[in-house]
């Protein structure tokens, strides 16, 4: 090992060292410019004139569709806008979404779910009043455009579109082996005998993908409005979100526990290991035709594009539940909201709602997205590439006009407090079918719940 | 320690033991592989058999959708330019632990070491307020800031590989009157340089495949890191399964052969070390 | 290797002389050292303590995550729910499942395996590679792949177990309440113990060869050597990976997360996926800060505890 000779012994650091820790700062100064050159310090957000548009359209069908509605905005207003893009899933999108509004460079305008999201942005002051912009377009809008988005008779979003939430898809191919007609099937106690049937038969009647726990939540969702009728639906779930509802109806009322309880009784007739499945295996098992029932919102028809049935399937919706207030032509609706940052300029904004509700624009969102918007336009003028998925789509869109105003509640997962629909929906539907939890349990956590944010919101 | 020398019990509970673990791991990633050239529906009908017929459209679909080129070069450009950073900055002041003596130094260690006992989730939230206030947020480069504050790991690991360089030949360097920085640079470092491989490969799988923290800072795709790719895929109703699997395989199957690639590279500076004569 | 002792004396100092230079050498040096640390403590301290301790502040505060001007001050009420959160509780509880599973069967595991190649199995590489490989991919891509392998109707776990006529062994996996959360260890642990593997054998590169070679020509067996001659040189490299492999284990989230949520009804939450819950599931920012900073004593427990374990013997290292 050779030692290097120095005249002086060890030479003293700190000037050294000192300068190495300027040199360090001095070279981040001066990186700074350059990393901005090679794109490390650009962001998304730019201009003033340039509209940014957060948004879950994350799969590659929506992505598609969204980006040639924005091409087509900018063409006809000359203004730019920016698609962002996020990953779709609930959990981190919404999070996403409080967080983008709460920064110091919001997006313009956003997607989000419709219910004590918007109320909660707009009551922390980073949203936009829409109420004048909603005059420019309310004669163009249905039922539903501001469902869920109105507050202190102001308004905060416009929706974008609403899917439809308690559909049951089936296979005829599949049923017909069972000598099974859904066509004839108007109550939950026909369709339960008939999938029983089925199971003794040795086949699958239905499929749930329960690991996922949203799966379950839609059950919950379902019953309760089949067992409470939409309006008594709406008013038990606005105690969680609104003040001053007090509690004309409870959880704990002898018609909510039960539809808890009706959900146990598909138990045994999902698929073996049900729980353990997420559900979009059981998406593609259902459509590969491995079993009879399915219960899932009308965006299954985005699935249904990308991976084509198998089979020709038929969509109805929940069967009533006899001794239930609710009408089996009701409907949960999934509405999506389109919200508006307080710090936007409200022009461009306008512009793009103006042109997202054209009657021409509005066939084609729908067509390409496989929702309702809820505004006028021509739904003949609606183009569905598939003759299966388009009769579909006719059918579903029939629902919610056979509905009638009042014959729609917001989807759960919407209406309900974000907190208590984790904790005692989703988990709890998982909880229901392990047997942790027994309805009437269930139950009593939702209206102590209920109680505790009634008293908070005042 | 000499395998041939273990007793035959052992050698064949060896084998076996590792063999199986082998196979544990190769199974699912040779399901993937063998699903991704199949068609979606046949993924689910037949999960088991070989495909019909090899078809890349999951691939190239899923690569297209999640753009997944321009995620990878994100992803190299944050994560080679943080792990040199963290070696660079860490190494300095793991020397200095290791081998000066100053005021509230011990302190100062506690305090350097003590990060590490936090969970990322709760910090990801105010970062990126932080981030936003520095008009920072949405940028690769609050990425790499962050990532360079990954001090903990680094620290304890250096620190403790340069205190096994044995002192004698430090002092005896110094004694022939040599300065600290050519110590530092021409016998600490090429001792240690294993040390620096494994914090250097270690940080870079942490960086590489960081979530939470793009998902937080990040909001336009141009910026987006190959996990938040991976995640497009995974909507909360709806899951294109098909892609799904592509994605998958997209964001498995390269960084298994870029290490196989370096292995032979990385293998030996692992292995490298010690005191030898 | 302790977290905090280490012996390092001043270079001897031959003359008297040079013995008058010696504080003022010291003084010199806390300012070289203090240079040394201040680009790393630069970026340490603005990008992880400062908002580390805006998290901590947050915990007593109830903040929904969107305008922090409107965080409400709530003095202990966090800690007290905190305490009696049963189910955060179990979430600790199902942690130290994880921690002392990484433990033994990780940590102690891969020492065997990387001893076993060491000591020159054939198809050593192969081994490396094929046990490194999963440690590359990210844990979400793992997860993902993971829940199609546990897929109780058409996954490889259960169509294994029916292929060699175990078929009474299949079960919903991510669905049960007993083998959620073993299914994801064995996941996480599949993944990861390459690089404790990697990381033994590395240590194993320093042993000694004169000393082994002489040791094995006294005739003492296998289990003595790796007692005597090879224990004490990995101890540094044990403790790294240990240590590792218990604040990794506590902070488990990303493999749990994808794969079940912390279902079914939390049987799988570990402490982050629950603190993850509270705060980006129920909108109470406050509340999960707290659960953060339980987290943060536990590690600081458990790291002083492993640190005071591993101190008996050479403080040198």
């Amino acid at each position: 090992m050779n030692s290097t000779t120095r005249s002086s012994g060890p030479r003293p650091l700190p000037r050294r060292s000192f300068l190495r820790a300027t040199a360090g700062a001095g070279l981040l100064a001066a990186g700074l410019p350059a990393l901005q050159a090679c794109g490390l310090t650009s962001s998304g957000s730019s201009a003033a004139t340039t509209l940014t548009f957060m948004n879950r359209w994350s799969d590659p069908n929506s992505q598609k569709a969204a980006n040639a509605m924005f091409s087509g905005f900018t063409k006809a207003s000359g203004v730019k806008i920016t698609n962002q893009v996020q990953p779709s899933s609930g959990s981190t999108y919404q999070p996403a979404v409080r967080t983008a509004f709460s920064s110091h460079t919001p997006p313009t305008l956003a997607t989000d779910i419709s219910g004590p999201e918007v109320y909660n942005l707009a009551r922390a002051g980073v949203l936009m009043d829409l109420t004048s912009i909603y005059q420019g377009i309310k004669s163009r809008a249905r039922a539903g455009a501001v469902a869920g988005s109105e507050m202190d008779g102001r308004i905060w979003g416009l929706s974008d579109g609403a899917t439809i939430g308690n559909c049951v898809f089936y296979n005829p191919d599949y049923l017909a082996k069972y000598h099974v007609d859904a066509g004839a099937i108007t109550t939950t106690s026909q369709w339960l005998a008939a999938m029983t049937d089925i199971k003794k038969a040795g086949g699958t009647p239905i499929l749930i993908g329960a690991k996922d726990q949203w799966p379950g939540g839609h059950y919950l969702n379902d019953l309760v409005q089949r067992r409470l009728g939409s309006a008594a639906a709406t008013q038990l779930y606005n105690r969680t979100v609104l003040p001053k509802q007090g509690d004309k109806i409870k959880w704990t009322d002898d018609q909510v526990i039960a539809a808890f309880r009706d959900y146990l009784a598909f138990k045994p007739l999902f698929q073996d290991g049900f729980l353990g499945e997420a559900a979009a295996t059981t998406d593609g098992q259902f459509l590969t035709g491995k079993a009879g029932f399915y219960e899932m919102g009308s965006w299954l028809l985005s699935t249904m594009r990308q991976a084509p049935p198998s089979f020709t399937p038929g969509v109805m919706l929940f069967p009533a539940v006899d001794g239930g207030a609710g009408h089996g032509n009701e409907v949960t609706l999934a509405n999506d909201t389109i919200i508006v940052s307080a710090k936007a300029h409200a022009d461009g904004v306008r512009e793009f709602f103006d042109y997202f509700t054209q009657p021409d624009n509005l066939a084609r969102w729908s067509g390409s997205m496989f929702t309702s918007p809820p505004y006028e336009f021509d739904a003949s003028a609606v183009k569905v590439d598939s003759p299966v998925l388009s009769t579909l789509f006719g059918r579903i869109n029939s629902f919610s006009a056979d509905a009638g105003p009042h014959g729609a509640a917001l989807f759960n997962d919407q209406a309900i407090d974000v907190n208590i629909y984790s904790r005692y929906i989703w988990q709890g539907s998982v909880g229901l079918m392990t047997g942790e939890l027994s309805p009437e349990q269930l139950c009593r956590k939702l209206e102590e719940a209920t109680v505790r944010a009634q008293q908070k919101l005042g | 320690m000499n395998f041939a020398r273990f007793s035959l019990p052992a050698k064949i509970g060896s084998y076996t033991g590792l063999t199986g673990l082998a196979l544990i791991i190769i199974a699912p990633l040779l399901w993937l592989t063998m699903s991704v050239f199949k068609s979606s529906s046949d993924i689910v009908t037949n999960p088991f058999s070989l495909p019909k017929s090899i078809s890349f459209t999951n691939i190239t679909d899923a690569w297209n959708a999640g753009d997944f080129g321009l995620l990878y070069v994100n992803s190299v450009l944050i994560t080679v330019v943080s792990v040199f950073g963290i070696l660079v900055l860490e190494g300095m002041a793991a020397y200095a632990f290791a081998r000066m003596e100053f005021r509230g130094r011990n302190l100062l260690f506690v305090v350097f070491v003590a990060g590490q006992f936090v969970p990322a989730q709760i910090v990801a939230l105010p970062s990126f307020l932080q981030m936003s206030h520095l008009n920072l947020a949405d940028t690769k480069l609050s990425l790499i800031l962050q990532y360079l504050s990954w001090a903990p790991f680094a620290v304890m690991f250096l620190r403790a590989s340069f205190l096994a360089v044995p002192k004698e030949i430090e002092e005896a360097a110094l004694l022939d009157g040599a300065s600290r920085l050519a110590v530092l640079w021409r016998i600490i470092l090429p001792m240690t340089r294993s040390s620096f491989a494994t914090v250097g490969t270690i940080y870079a799988l942490w960086i590489w495949n960081d979530f939470l923290f793009p998902l937080v800072y990040l909001r336009s795709s141009q910026n987006f890191t190959v996990p938040l790719g991976l995640a497009h895929f995974q909507g909360l109703f709806t899951t294109f399964w098909g892609y799904l699997i592509g994605a998958i395989f997209i964001a498995i199957w390269p960084p298994i052969l870029i290490y196989l690639l370096l292995s032979r590279q990385i293998q030996s500076k692992l292995a490298m070390g010690g005191v030898k004569g | 290797m302790s977290l905090v002792h280490a012996d390092v004396t001043a270079p001897p100092q031959p003359t008297a002389a040079r013995a008058a230079r010696r504080t003022d050498r010291r003084h010199k040096r806390s300012w070289d050292a203090y240079a040394l640390l201040l680009p790393a403590g630069v970026f340490y301290v603005a990008f992880q303590l400062l908002p580390i301790l805006m998290a901590f502040a947050l915990s007593v505060f109830s903040w929904d995550g969107i305008d922090i001007r409107q965080a409400k001050f709530l003095g202990p009420a966090n800690y007290v729910t905190l305490m009696h959160d049963g189910l955060l509780w179990r979430s600790v509880w199902h942690n130290l499942v994880v921690a002392l599973a990484v433990l033994i069967i990780q940590c102690v595991g891969s020492f065997v395996i990387a001893a076993i190649i060491q000591a020159g199995i054939k198809g050593g590489r192969f081994f490396r590679l094929v046990f490194f490989a999963p440690v590359v991919i990210s844990s979400v891509a793992v997860g993902m792949l993971a829940i199609f392998v546990f897929s109780p109707s058409q996954g490889l776990v259960n169509e294994a177990l029916s292929g060699i006529g175990l078929g009474g062994l299949r079960r919903p996996w991510l669905g049960s309440g007993t083998w959620a959360l073993p299914a994801v260890i064995a996941t996480y642990i599949l993944q990861n113990f390459g690089l404790s593997v990697l990381l033994f054998i590395s240590g194993l590169g320093q042993v000694d060869q004169d000393l082994l070679e002489a040791a094995e020509l006294d005739g003492a067996s296998q289990g003595r050597i790796l007692w005597q001659v090879v224990f004490p040189v990995i101890r540094p490299v044990a403790t790294t990976v240990f240590l590792l492999g218990l604040v990794t284990g506590f902070k488990l989230f990303d493999t749990v997360y994808v794969m079940t949520a912390g279902g079914p009804f939390h049987a799988s939450d570990t402490i982050v996926t629950y603190l993850y819950g509270v705060s980006f599931g129920g909108n109470d920012i406050g509340y999960g800060n707290a659960i953060g900073v339980l987290l943060f004593v536990i590690l600081l427990v458990v790291a002083m505890i492993q640190s005071r374990l591993t101190r008996t013997g050479k403080e040198t290292e």
